[in-house]
């Protein structure tokens, strides 16, 4: 394995699947693969080396003597099961393709010298729904034989049901790139993106937030998919927090941007369904109002 | 590609980044390559560690990333002027340490920074080191440098450096000169005199620093009249360099003022 691989030691796993999330919009897979670790108290087993795809984040300097170097961290965890699992959580994702490219495979280097045959990513859909519902989970495999499987899931569609996309979409940065170089690997991958509403990803900076209502729709499909019990308390008691605080931010809206939005209640975005009240003009105008409403700091005119 | 080969036996590599507070590093290796007979030599191909989507034009030429080394016959001294780059640092560093040691068996690294602080551009500069190796502050007890900074938190591309050089056993210092806040976009003459005069004693090197003290002459004549026309700009530089600091504003007003004044 490469030089660039730490792995303290080599765990018993039996034909392992492998998880794997980074930061993203709204950090959606990352929330929900890290509670997943947690509840599932994984350990730790080894790590790849940050230095080689990111710059330090932090330094401590004492008595002029350089002491650490803080780098984000890239770390594999691993548990036993009815299926064993691989779990890979990074704090970050490289900046540049080539390492985009090289921490995937090396990530599947690991996998694939555990005899892992499956991996999953995660991550945001950003959609045209309302944040009072219940997101659903995109589910995006990297081959046509899995699309009966995720079918199946609760709660999940594939990119064909949604309207006008004709099975088409993108996924950006790592959560594309593994499920790729994992086909390209012979392994089978599937992606899953919880839906997140189109008016909180573009909640600015400082208002920014957190979406765990997303990440609580991906544990769901993951307990379904992997056939693991998953205790979803401490994410619903975050979801419902959350949902209080965007709740307060939403009641400030001016009335007028707060009328269009709840046309989003009534809109779901599926293939054959009635057309929806909101079209698209009106949705790119709603991201816009939203945006200007906070770059006057969230005040009304 | 390689172009020259050095000919000292166990030189230290002294490295000066661009960008940096006033220039430092880079205006620093400037002066030595106009009054020192440093030859050139090895360059790092730019490709994959510096943006090349575009090439920026400065002072109406087109400047290309570039980290070249130089050497100076008969000194213990090898310069690294280089752009900082944008991508694969630490690919970057790692071939700037493979060459400084297994290529020109360098002894150990010295980089060279501004650093941005809140004094007057008539205040004395001084110069902090930090060091990947505590045995090294031995070496730098005879300067006058201050050596026992404290500190925690964001790091630099010297940083960086110092700290894959401590992976790799080869002694490395960071040196950081300060560099008066409203200098930090233009340049600092008195910092880069400081520098030179410590590298001048460090690896006797010679260099006639006239020039520079012309430099220091012309800006501050400059800024003084400034101040003779500019109440508010004569009041806050007059509390830095009663030690009292500025607010955000009022540092803002001072920057632009100066940029303005020295456009």
């Amino acid at each position: 394995m490469s030089g660039k691989l730490k792995i303290a030691k080599k765990p018993a796993v039996h034909e392992p699947y492998l998880i794997a999330a980074w930061p993203g919009i709204g950090n959606i897979g990352l929330i929900a693969v890290n509670y997943l670790k947690n509840r599932l108290t994984a350990e730790e087993f080894g790590e790849l080396e940050p230095w080689h795809f990111f710059f330090p984040r932090g330094v401590t300097i004492k008595n002029g003597v350089l002491q650490e170097m803080e780098f984000p961290t890239c770390k594999f965890f691993y548990k036993k099961g009815e299926r064993d699992l691989i779990i890979f959580l990074a704090e970050m994702q490289p900046a540049g393709e080539d390492e985009i490219y090289e921490m995937a495979n090396l990530v599947l280097d690991v996998a694939v010298e555990l005899g892992c045959r499956r991996v999953y990513t995660a991550g945001a859909a950003v959609a045209p729904i309302h944040h009072t519902a219940r997101p659903r989970v995109w589910a995006v495999p990297n081959d046509k034989g899995l699309i009966g499987e995720v079918k199946k899931y609760g709660n999940t569609i594939v990119m064909s049901e949604l309207d006008d996309r004709e099975g088409r979409g993108n996924i950006t940065g790592l959560n594309g790139v593994l499920l790729g170089v994992a086909r390209k690997r012979k392994l089978e991958g599937i992606c899953f993106l919880g839906e997140v509403p189109m008016y909180i990803a573009h909640f600015p900076g400082p208002y920014t937030i957190l979406y765990p209502k997303a990440s609580r729709s991906i544990l769901e499909v993951f307990a379904e998919s992997l056939g693991v019990q998953i205790d979803l308390g401490n994410i619903n008691a975050f979801a419902n927090n959350v949902e209080r605080e965007i709740e307060g931010i939403y009641q400030n809206l001016p009335p007028v941007i707060r009328e269009e939005l709840d046309k989003l209640k009534h809109f779901t975005p599926v293939k054959e369904a009635e057309p929806g009240p909101i079209t698209d003009e009106e949705k790119e105008r709603i991201i816009k109002e939203v945006e200007e409403f906070f770059r006057r700091g969230g005040k009304h005119d | 590609m390689i172009k020259e080969t050095p000919g000292a036996k166990e030189p230290f590599l002294v490295v000066g980044w661009t960008p940096d507070a006033g220039e430092v590093g880079w205006r620093v290796g400037n002066y030595l390559r106009k009054h020192l007979p440093l030859r050139e030599g090895e360059e790092i191909e730019p490709l994959g560690f510096f943006s090349l989507s575009g090439v920026e034009i400065k002072g109406d030429v087109l400047r290309f990333p570039r980290a070249k080394f130089f050497f100076l016959e008969g000194k213990d001294f090898i310069l690294l002027q280089s752009d900082q780059p944008a991508s694969k640092r630490y690919h970057f560093l790692s071939k700037v340490l493979d060459l400084a040691a297994e290529k020109f068996n360098a002894r150990g690294v010295y980089t060279i920074g501004g650093l941005v602080s809140m004094i007057a551009h008539t205040d004395a500069r001084k110069i902090l080191a930090v060091v990947n190796g505590e045995e090294l502050k031995e070496s730098l007890a005879a300067y006058d440098l201050d050596i026992n900074l404290d500190y925690q938190g964001t790091t630099s591309m010297s940083g960086f450096l110092l700290w894959i050089a401590r992976q790799r056993n080869i002694p490395a210092v960071s040196f950081w000169v300060n560099v008066p806040f409203y200098l930090a976009e233009k340049s600092d003459p008195k910092a880069n005199k400081a520098v030179l005069s410590f590298l001048n004693r460090r690896f006797d090197l010679g260099v006639d620093l006239e020039e520079l003290d012309r430099e220091i002459e012309i800006q501050e004549e400059q800024i003084s009249r400034l101040r003779k026309t500019n109440q508010e700009v004569d009041e806050y530089i007059a509390r830095l360099e009663l030690n009292v600091g500025l607010t955000q504003q009022e540092v803002g007003k001072l920057v632009e003022e100066i940029n303005k004044a020295m456009a």
